[in-house]
């Protein structure tokens, strides 16, 4: 016991001296940036890419969430942060003070939220318009064989099963990339408006994470849910092809996302500052897709940790792209991705 | 017979029926026997409800025939021996469950070169591995106790032994609300505290403390169950001899409290050794080793296993389980080595 | 066997001036612990009590009455009536189904088991607390759940009648992450805590009232119940308020398990239920100040039924009597 109340109060005199840097995690050589869950895999991809090219370079992305991420960045305890929304005024201005320059948003990826379900009798894919996925979500048609899912699929046989709707328990850009969609295209069906995370789902099971809501489906015939597409492709299961406010029923792939991005992304921001928003009526490929930045510090304290900071996304925009398409992700289109290169370069 | 129904030493001297071997094992058969007459007739289906429903009539039938023949006090003897065995089974099968599931998908990756590995291979490659999560985790988890169990048992010592004050009584209870903490708010207050408030940065250090908050009430509620279980006797029989009260309880008291304290510490660090949430929030996550636990971000078990059980890539998930595997084993490696421990402390055995 | 034999050589260990002076060291030093338990632990309280009252001044709606979850800067409307209406359920379920078992298996193991049989008995209950609670609830998620339905839709055909086991739609049957399933979990979890420390409580006994019960003729059981569990009573109650204690507070298996539904319904075997703190887990990374601050909130909640219960339980362990410490001599 003795020997354990040594060992105590020589770890809280290492705590005291030692203890963390006090800021920014971020070196030279180590980066831990933390966010959107959404282009985690991606980012991870990348780390591991760019390790293998920099052995010396360690960079660990950790899915924690848009709002963590965001929390984390504009309190300067991460060198940058990965999120699917924008910041809001207030967190823009803490950002400048964190980094003691401004924080620029980058979008670095895209991708869309692909509604996956379970329906082993019908081979060929289904279509559905957005009126009918909101209807479908919001739990007013609650069998397969409805006349308005009919209706979008003329000459298909649909059975009697009923409808199990799977949606996120947990806070997620994914909802809110689905709830924008349909309050954008379907607003007298869909009436909760847009967030990361509704408690009033009318209708439906909860389940934490994308991987939860794709095994509610592989284990419920007839259920429905929405998440990135690398779980449909995981777990087998079948996507729709969407209607949105323009175009036909197009089903999800890195063409048709990135030619939604092309039509439906406009950048807000000034300068270097590629903040942006999206129009889910305007987009004429895929029409439930987002996409996704970085938020980083224009110049960092740390001239080491900027420099690696930008070299590492200098590779993310730059060849990192390719890596996308494979992970279900859609690579930024042309003249997006020249802006990105560009406001990289000017990260010090 | 009056004298079986009562089961008094009476009447028919000191031997009383009694149901032979024999007998009950017939009777186990026949009510077997009958469960699978109920289902073919019935058309009751599964081997699961057929278990139960056999095991059901058994008791029930055995019981019954002892009833009858030894009288009442003997069958519910039985039944008691019946009903805990049951139990047992009944605690067994999970058991067999979850660890038969977590090896069927846990050995898939497991291997040396994944004990030994870091992940920096990513997450579509086929090998990598969790040596600095194992790494992380055993630094956090170690802290935690070196401070969670010496704080704890002096704790529990206070409050049972110099008890008779207003502040034993409130840490007793601030000690049984912080049993039942969600860990996540532990991960939420150091946070606030040790990583905003006081500015230091994501460590494992950090995820140590938020694992003392919650392994040390654990610690306290069942080291003060088990001093208290010490008996008077022994406490005054030490006094009696003239030896001082401080002496008496770290040489009397603990080590005959020791097996339960050991216990109690197990289980503590079980807990908490499975820890996302807390984690997660204080100490991040890294791909790399990480061998300082007092500054930068530092990967640990549970945190693998909940990142990548919910990846998309196939790898990751097998990996996942394999981790799990990994910490099971490691835990129970920790149990052998508390149980042997405490064997050769202990001055006298049962 | 709670006797131990101890060799101590008396003379070193007579009360002396170092031995008056240890007694002093010792209880400052014991003092000194529990100050310590008491400022951190009071810390944590005060720190959330002062987290959790902005989003309550922002609240619009009844902080107890509300059952949905609505919180953030400028629209702030929660409550948590379905989350403690979970939250309690759930537990209760896991107690009534893991207690019974876990005193069994205590039992079994220190009156019914052989010698040797009684320790590898110790260590497989053990080894049930050795799986960590991400591992249940991923077992949960993947393994259980798909084969709970065969056990959920007998419930509802047979015992459809209890209110609980009611299930109109006829969800039972269908893969569901129901409050059923969560308890089952927790119960499964909770299991091993409860019986490894009535294992200790029951190891205590003072052989002699064993002996004394056996020699006037009690039957084994008989035995067990008027020797061993009534001195062993507090230490069961402890046992149990531990594992309660462990099921209200289990985040991350039930997260992963039940089916985050903000209702409150008596009906365990369809899909639903949230407790206080898979919600937290669930909500806590994608909030902002006034959502995680709400969060705090419904956390303080959970440490008041904490607290009540386990004061509760205090009350009947004080109630029964001074029967705590084994009467030797």
């Amino acid at each position: 016991m003795r020997t354990a109340g040594i060992a105590t109060v020589a770890a809280l005199g290492l705590a005291a001296c030692g203890g963390g840097s006090g800021g920014s995690s971020g070196s030279s050589t180590s980066l831990s940036p933390q966010g959107s869950t959404f282009q985690q895999s991606l980012e991870q991809q990348w780390a591991t890419k760019y390790h293998a090219a920099h052995s010396s370079a360690q960079i660990t992305y950790s899915g924690t969430g848009s709002t963590a991420g965001i929390q984390q960045f504009t309190s300067g305890k991460i060198p940058f942060a990965g999120s699917d929304v924008t910041m809001t005024s207030q967190e823009q201005s803490q950002a400048n003070s964190a980094c003691g320059s401004t924080a620029l948003t980058i979008p670095v990826t895209s991708g869309g939220v692909a509604i996956m379900y379970n329906l082993p009798s019908v081979t060929s894919p289904l279509n559905l318009s957005a009126a009918t996925v909101a209807g479908i979500f919001m739990g007013k048609i609650t069998t397969w064989n409805d006349a308005q899912i009919a209706a979008d699929n003329p000459g298909t046989t649909l059975p009697s099963t009923p409808i199990s709707v799977y949606h996120r328990a947990d806070g997620s850009g994914t909802t809110d990339v689905l709830s924008g969609f349909l309050t954008a295209t379907a607003p007298s069906v869909w009436t909760l408006g847009v967030n990361k995370e509704f408690s009033s789902w009318p209708t439906g099971t909860g389940a934490t994470g994308s991987s939860g809501v794709a095994q509610g489906v592989k284990s419920t015939v007839g259920g429905i849910t929405y998440a990135e597409i690398t779980y449909a492709q995981q777990d087998n299961l079948q996507t729709a092809a969407i209607k949105g406010a323009s175009g036909g029923f197009v089903k999800i792939s890195p063409a048709t996302v990135a030619k939604s991005i092309n039509s439906g992304f406009s950048i807000t921001g000034t300068g270097n500052d590629l903040a942006g928003s999206l129009s889910f009526t305007s987009m004429t490929g895929y029409p439930i897709s987002t996409v996704s930045y970085v938020l980083v510090c224009s110049k960092y304290k740390n001239s080491g940790e900027g420099t690696l900071v930008k070299n590492y996304l200098t590779y993310a925009v730059g060849a990192g792209q390719g890596e996308a398409a494979a992970l279900g992700f859609a690579p930024l289109p042309a003249s997006l991705d020249t802006k990105a290169k560009a406001a990289v370069a000017s990260i010090s | 017979m009056s004298a079986a129904s009562t089961g008094d030493i009476g009447a028919r001297g000191l031997r009383q029926a009694s149901l032979p071997n024999w007998a009950v094992a017939a009777t186990a058969i026949g009510a077997t026997l009958l469960t699978l007459l109920l289902f073919a007739v019935t058309g009751f289906q599964g081997d699961a409800d057929f278990l139960v429903v056999a095991t059901l009539l058994v008791v029930v039938a055995v019981t019954a025939a002892s009833w009858i023949v030894e009288g009442r006090r003997r069958a519910i003897d039985r039944i008691a021996t019946n009903l805990t065995l049951v139990s047992l089974i009944i605690t067994l099968l999970p058991l067999g469950y979850v660890i038969g599931y977590v090896v069927k998908r846990g050995h898939v990756r497991f291997g040396w070169g994944f004990l030994t590995g870091d992940a920096s291979l990513g997450p579509s490659a086929l090998g990598g591995g969790i040596g600095h999560a194992i790494l992380g985790t055993l630094e956090q988890v170690l802290i935690a106790t070196a401070f969670a169990l010496p704080l704890g048992v002096l704790v529990a010592i206070f409050i049972t032994e110099y008890g008779d004050n207003r502040m034993a009584t409130a840490v007793r209870f601030l000690v049984d609300v912080m049993t039942g903490i969600p860990s996540i708010v532990a991960g939420l207050f150091v946070l606030a505290f040790w990583i905003i408030a006081l500015n230091q940065g994501f460590s494992g250090f950090a995820a140590s403390i938020a694992l003392t908050i919650i392994e040390l009430p654990i610690v306290v509620r069942t080291s003060e169950e088990m001093i208290r279980l010490v008996p008077m006797a022994l406490r005054e029989a030490s006094y009696a001899l003239g030896i001082p009260k401080w002496k008496t309880i770290i040489r009397v008291v603990l080590p005959a409290a020791s097996t339960g304290i050991t216990t109690g510490v197990m289980l503590a660090v079980a807990r908490v050794i499975g820890e996302t949430a807390p984690v997660l929030l204080v100490a991040g996550n890294n791909f790399f080793f990480n061998r300082n636990p007092f500054s930068g971000d530092q990967a640990s078990l549970p945190v693998y296993i909940f990142q990548n059980a919910q990846s998309p890539s196939a790898f990751n998930v097998q990996r996942a389980w394999a981790a799990a595997l990994t910490l099971i084993l490691i835990v129970v490696v920790l149990y052998v080595a508390a149980r042997l421990l405490t064997r050769r402390n202990q001055l006298a055995g049962r | 066997m709670s006797t131990v034999e101890t060799t101590l050589d008396t003379t070193s260990l007579r009360a002396s001036q170092s031995g008056r002076r240890g007694d002093v060291v010792f209880r400052r030093l014991t003092l000194a612990a529990g100050s310590l338990v008491f400022v951190v632990l009071g810390a944590i309280a005060v720190f959330l009590v002062v987290k959790a009252v902005p989003s309550l001044r922002a609240d619009t709606t009844s902080f107890w009455a509300t059952k949905t979850w609505s919180a953030s800067v400028g629209s702030a409307s929660f409550g948590i009536a379905a989350l403690v209406f979970g939250t309690v359920l759930t537990s209760v379920l896991a107690l009534v189904m893991a207690v019974p078992v876990a005193l069994g298996v205590a039992i079994y193991t220190t009156e019914y088991a052989p010698r040797r049989l009684s320790t590898l008995l110790g260590y497989l209950t053990d080894m049930l607390a050795a799986v960590p609670s991400i591992v249940y609830g991923l077992w949960g998620l993947y393994l259980l759940l798909p084969h709970l339905t065969g056990v959920q839709s007998f419930l509802a055909k047979y015992f459809g009648w209890i209110p609980l086991f009611n299930d109109p739609g006829g969800r039972a049957a269908l893969f569901s992450k129901s409050i059923f399933g969560a308890a089952v979990v927790l119960a499964i979890m909770i299991l091993p805590i409860v019986a490894a420390v009535s294992r200790e409580v029951l190891r205590q006994v003072d052989p002699a009232q064993k002996e004394a019960a056996l020699a006037l003729g009690a039957t084994r059981w008989e035995m067990v119940r008027l020797s061993v569990l009534p001195p062993s009573r507090s230490g069961i109650i402890s046992a149990t308020m531990l594992g309660l204690g462990r099921a209200l507070g289990e985040t991350i298996a039930v997260a992963l398990v039940i089916g985050d539904a903000f209702s409150i319904s008596w009906k365990v075997l369809p899909s639903g239920g949230n407790t206080i703190a898979a919600n937290i887990a669930n909500l806590f990374g994608d909030a902002d100040s006034i959502g995680r601050s709400a969060l705090i909130a419904s956390g303080l909640v959970l440490f008041v039924l904490t607290l009540a219960v386990n004061l509760g339980a205090r009350y009947i362990i004080l109630r029964s009597g001074t029967e705590e410490r084994s009467s030797a001599v």
